[in-house]
Formats: C-alpha cells, structure tokens, sequence
C-alpha cells in the first residue's frame, strides 16, 4: 500500500491557477475518483489556497497517471486550461511518509500563508468529512486524518504558533487589549485615508473596534472611505474635539509636520479627564511629536515601536514553527509505525492459519483408527490447540511488537521463510486463519 | 480539623499563586483563569476551617492579630472573586493569590499554639470593629493589587520593552478594580476607625486612645482620605492613583500588621 498526494498551494500556484483548480463541490469529484480500479481510498482538500488529493493505493505508478489526469481533465472549473508546462510547475507530487508529513504540517498550519492561522484544520476536516460520508475514505486515510487532527491539537497546545501576531496592524489591536478592557465601546480616530489606514481598521475591525472617525486633508476622501466602512468623516480642523473623544488614534497622513503636538494632545487629556490615549502613528514622516509620548496617559507607538514588537513576535514564532515541526515528524513516525504493524498482519494470519491445519489435520488422522466417545475426542482436540497456541504466543506476539523496528522486519521476513509461508505446497498451505473465520 | 482546612486552604492559594506567575512569565492567560478557579477552592475551604473554628469549645481568639489576617484574606479572596462578575480581572490573581497565601499561612501557625477568646467588655463594638476593619484592610489590599500591577504593567507598555502584559488584565480595568476598591475600602477603614473609637470610648471612656497602633491606623486612614478624594473628586489620572493606592496599603499594613506584631 503506498499513499500518494498532488496538488497545488500559494507556494507554487499563483491564485487565478488554483481558482480554476478549486472544487467547489467534493463529493462528485471524490465518487469519479474512487471509481477508479487503482485508487483504494481518497480525500480531496480544497480550500483558497491549496487543492491537494491524498489517495491510498496498491498501484501507485498508475495511480500517479489516474491522477494527473484527474487533475488535467476532471478538476479544472473553467474552459481556460493552463498550458502543460503551466501546471507541471505548479503540481506537487509527495508519496508515503512525505506525504503524511505534509498533511499533518497543512492541519498544523504550518504550510499556511499566515502561518498559525486557525481556519485551515476546520477545511482539513470538512474535507475529511466529505470524504467519509461518500465512503472515499476508508480505514488507512481515516487514521492518518484522526492523527494529523490530533498532532494540530499538539501543535496549538504546545506551541504559541497561532498567538504571536506578526504583522504591524495585529500587533496594534493586541497592545489595545493591553490598555483597554474591551474594544467594543471604544472609538478610534483614523487620520488619513490611504492604503495603510483601511489595512489597519481591518484588523481594529476584526479586534472588534466599536466606533470609527476618519479625519483628513481632503474630507471628500475621508468621506469615501468612512462610507465603504460605516464611520464618520470629519477634516483636520475638527482634530482637538475629535480627539477629546477619541480612544485609540491611528494616524497614517502626509506632510512636513507633525500634525498633533504635545500641547494639543495635552489639552484633549485634560478635558478627557486622564482617561488613557492609545496612539498609533504610522505615518513617515512621524504625524505625532515625539514628545507626546511623555505625557502620562498616552501610549504613543510608531511604526519603528511596533515592528520592533512584531519582529520579536516572528522571531518567537520561527521557534514555535520548529517545535511544530519536531512535534510533526514524532507524530509522522508514530503513524509509520502503525502502517508498518499492518504489514505483519498477513503473515502472523497465514502463520496461524497454517498451525491450525496442520493440527487440526494431524488430529483427525490420529483420532481416525481410534473408537473414542465424544467427550474426550474434544479433550484431545482443546488439548492440542492450546499446545499449539502456547508455542505460537511468545512469536507472534514479538513480530507484533517489533515490527516497526528493522530487526521486526528481519523476523518478520524470517518467519515467512522459516515456515514456508510464501510456498503454496507446504503442508497447511492455502487454509484461512480460523479466528478469521470466526469474525 | 480547623488547623487542616487552614492548610489547605493556604495549599490551594499557594497553587493559585504559582499558576498566576506562570500565566504571566511564560505567557499564557489561560493560567490565570486556573489561578481564579484555584482560589475560589482556596475561600471555600477558607470559610469551612472558619466555620470549624467557630464551633469549637472554647472558640480560639478572632481578634488575635494572626486570625484577623487569615479573616482579611479570606476577604480579600472573597472581594477578587465578586470584582471578576465584573471585571475581566483574572490576572489579579498575580498579587491576590501570594497575599492570601501568606494570610492563611500566618493564620494556621497561630492555630497550632490556640488561645481561647476572652471575651472582650463591649463585645459587640469590638467583633463590628475587628470584622469592618478586616473587611477594610481585605479591600483596600485589592485596591493595593490592583494599583501595583497597574504601575507595573503602566511601565511596560510605556517603555516598550515589558513582555508581561500577556498575563495581566488591561490597564483600564486594573484602574477600575482601583478605583471600585478603594473607594468600598476607605468607607469600610473609616467605619473600622470610627467604632474602634466607640469601643475605646465604651471601655476606656476615651475618644481616642493614642499609641503607635491607633497613630498610624489615623495616619494611614487621612492618606486614603486624601486619595479617595482626588480619585473622586479631583479625578486625578490613573497612575497618580495606582501608587497612592499601592504605597497606602504598604503602610496600612505596617500600622496594622506589623506593628500589631511588634506588641
């Protein structure tokens, strides 16, 4: 049995190629691919920035072909193909444990674009679902998911991997929750209108900022952008009263000067009665004086400030990544070692199936000139099966103990010789395992 | 048995001190809600070894200075428990929990050596005068917490190199855990004071009766006066407040501790 895995993700796709890859609907393309004769077990992941197919496979050169095709005709989504070449750097193809790490790094987030990023092991397990419910998923990938769900679950426990914000914005909303309780009942002042400020309300948006006001130079432009995010527009000349009603100040404007100055903001605290000022100033030049900073109910950050904080964040994070990684690889071993058990199930099956007729032959033969009442032919018949369980115990249970040791393997390979289990002449041969049986 | 609730009790404040420090140094928040968890076990177990003392025959000393610590901490545990229905305050626990440990701890190494209650003439202003002032000093701890760990944390957002903050509740509501406390604590110092008075005057016939414990308590009550004041009504900024409410508890508990201790 080999798994194998191709798809495409942000790191080799650019986004218009994965759109045209992505799969809106899992549980058709699943049944179209199960149905093929090479293909034990399959689960799709697509989400905006990977679309992966993991499958379970006796065959695995013709799976690779069923795949790729699968891929080339059966997945794209519009009429549009990508030229081969196109698609070829795009397309990975991971087999075996390379692909079992890489699931389990995708669950982890590891492989995400923003690394840490939560929404991924809920896609991970939509598709798993899909997969089970379309009976694609079978009881090899089932346990592979079940693990990489469980190695995400380490990987949030014993690494701050989700909690570090790294980018300027998060690590603003994250020192706003430094300095106030809740963001809800806040107001924030924005001053300017450009690219950066609607980047950084974002994110206040999404920390769950309350109130927004938008000042700037030219109001029409403040009155654009307050309109597309439902907030206030106000000019320059409003800023004293607009501040003494502000909470958190987000400044990103042009010009020479700083545009608030340690007096100004002075006079906002006095009547704000000393409630505390959370300044962002990410504008080049600085918008806010240094000085202000000396004021004793201000927070004054600028951009220098945060992304010092937001490096020391990433730095933070590179090892938490390599934690992660470390608890993915034991946890990539630990599945092998369970795939590796499962080969040892057909030979101790044969090996027990192989006892069991030779005893039960040996018994009927011996028994066969013998006139004896029921009652002790059974006795004779348990006798002998327990002899033959006994010295198979101590055996079998070591080759299921060992198997995911090399030494394991050599016995296992052993036994097979030893016993002639591969030879259909040897006595015994062709008998099925009788617990087998039973079940 | 007394004795053993006491220990456990200070077991589990000391469990809730250690998560508390671990919440902030290795940055995780989460700890801080075992850290509130743990203490709410610590005041259960607190109020069963007080319920057990007041059973026994005779009933050991409540207005013995160790015991009236054990009652201000189990208060103090009690006020931090009923601020955290309003307040996400969690973080307190960093200051709460290390000051109940060592009340508690006070409080059962006076068990082992018991002394019986004398009962005291007027025992009426004496037991409002012990549990008002307990409640105070218990209170006004809070508020102390609250103003040490709002310099603290203060100090590191100002500065920008502090990486604690993960662990401590946010400036604003440090602040308001301040300004609720002191304000409940200085009603509850002043109601302390003023029947500690009427017990001086219903057993000595005095108003006030001087000495370096009633001193210092006055002196102690006139700083929070002050502080009360400006909080309220001067509205001074936060900081100014946190350490007056910091620096007022450290010398409440002087007056009251340790130089009850020294007599």
């Amino acid at each position: 049995m080999n798994l194998l895995l191709l798809g495409m993700s942000h790191r080799t796709a650019p986004l218009d190629l994965r759109e045209r890859y992505a799969v809106a609907d899992l549980r058709p393309a699943l049944e179209k691919l199960a149905a093929s004769p090479d293909i034990e077990e399959c689960v799709i992941v697509s989400t905006c920035n990977r679309v992966e197919i993991l499958v379970l496979t006796r065959a695995p050169d013709a799976a690779r072909v069923r795949l790729r095709s699968f891929v080339e005709r059966d997945l794209p989504n519009q009429s549009e193909r990508p030229a081969p070449e196109e698609l070829d750097a795009a397309l990975y193809d991971l087999s075996d444990s390379r692909a079992v790490r890489h699931i389990f790094r995708v669950a982890c987030s590891v492989d995400s674009m923003v690394v840490g990023e939560p929404q991924i092991l809920g896609q991970v397990k939509d598709a798993y679902r899909d997969a089970v419910a379309c009976g694609s998923c079978g009881p090899i990938l089932s346990r592979l998911f079940q693990r990489a769900f469980a190695t995400a679950k380490r990987v949030r426990n014993e690494t701050r991997i989700a909690e570090r914000p790294v980018s300027v914005a998060r690590v603003a909303v994250d020192l706003a929750r430094e300095i106030f309780e809740s963001l809800e009942d806040k107001t924030a002042l924005l001053i300017g209108a450009g690219e950066m400020i609607e980047l950084a309300l974002d994110r206040l948006r999404d920390g769950g900022l309350g109130h927004v006001r938008i000042a700037n130079r030219t109001p029409a432009r403040a009155a654009a952008l307050a309109s597309r995010v439902g907030a206030s527009a106000h000019g320059l000349d409003e800023l004293p009263t607009l501040l003494e009603d502000s909470d958190m100040v987000l400044t990103c404007i042009g010009g020479d000067r700083p545009i608030l100055d340690r007096a100004s903001v002075a006079a906002a605290l006095r009547e704000r009665r000393h409630r505390p000022l959370f300044v962002i100033d990410i504008g080049v030049p600085r918008n806010v004086a240094p000085d202000t900073e000396e004021l004793e109910s201000v927070y004054l950050y600028d951009l220098d400030d945060l992304s010092d904080r937001a490096e020391a964040n990433a730095l933070e994070r590179r090892r938490d990544v390599d934690r992660a990684e470390a608890i993915v690889l034991e946890e990539v071993q630990r599945f092998e070692g369970w795939l590796t058990a499962l080969r040892a199930v057909p030979t101790i099956r044969t090996l027990r199936a192989r006892a069991e007729a030779i005893r039960s032959a040996e018994v009927a033969r011996g028994l066969a000139g013998l006139s004896l009442p029921e009652p002790e032919r059974e006795s004779i018949d348990a006798l002998t099966r327990a002899i033959v369980n006994k010295l198979l115990h101590a055996p079998l249970s070591r080759l299921r103990q060992e198997v995911d040791t090399e030494e394991g393997l050599a016995h296992l390979e052993a036994a097979r010789v030893l016993f002639a289990l591969d030879d259909p002449e040897a006595p015994g041969a062709g008998s099925t395992d009788p617990d087998e049986e039973k079940s | 048995m007394g004795l053993l609730l006491h220990q456990l009790a200070s077991a589990a404040y000391l469990l809730a001190a250690i998560a508390a420090v671990l919440a902030v140094t290795v940055r995780r928040p989460e700890l801080s809600r075992g850290a509130a968890f743990a203490l709410g076990i610590g005041v259960l177990l607190h109020t069963a070894a007080f319920w057990q003392l007041h059973t026994l025959t005779p009933t050991p000393a409540m207005n013995s200075l160790p015991l009236a610590i054990s009652l201000a901490s189990w208060i103090g545990v009690l006020v931090y428990l009923l601020l955290l229905i309003r307040v996400r305050g969690e973080g307190l626990a960093l200051a709460v929990a290390p000051a109940a440990f060592l009340g508690t701890v006070f409080g059962w190494l006076s068990l082992q050596d018991p002394k019986a209650a004398v009962e005291p003439l007027h025992p009426l202003w004496s037991h409002l005068h012990v549990l008002l002032a307990s409640c105070g000093l218990a209170t006004l701890g809070v508020a102390g917490a609250a103003g040490l760990l709002y310099v603290l944390h203060h100090r590191g957002i100002k500065t920008k190199r502090s990486r604690v903050g993960a662990g401590l509740p946010a400036l604003e509501t440090l602040d308001r855990v301040n300004t609720i406390a002191l304000g409940l604590g200085f009603l509850l110092l002043t109601l302390g004071v003023v029947t500690g008075v009427l017990w001086v005057r219903a057993t000595q016939g005095l108003f006030w009766a001087g000495g370096i414990h009633a001193n210092a308590t006055l002196i102690a009550w006139a700083v929070y006066a002050a502080a009360t004041y400006a909080r309220f009504g001067l509205d001074v900024g936060a900081r100014a407040s946190a350490v007056v409410s910091a620096a007022g508890f450290a010398f409440l508990s002087l007056a009251v501790v340790g130089i009850g201790a020294m007599r």
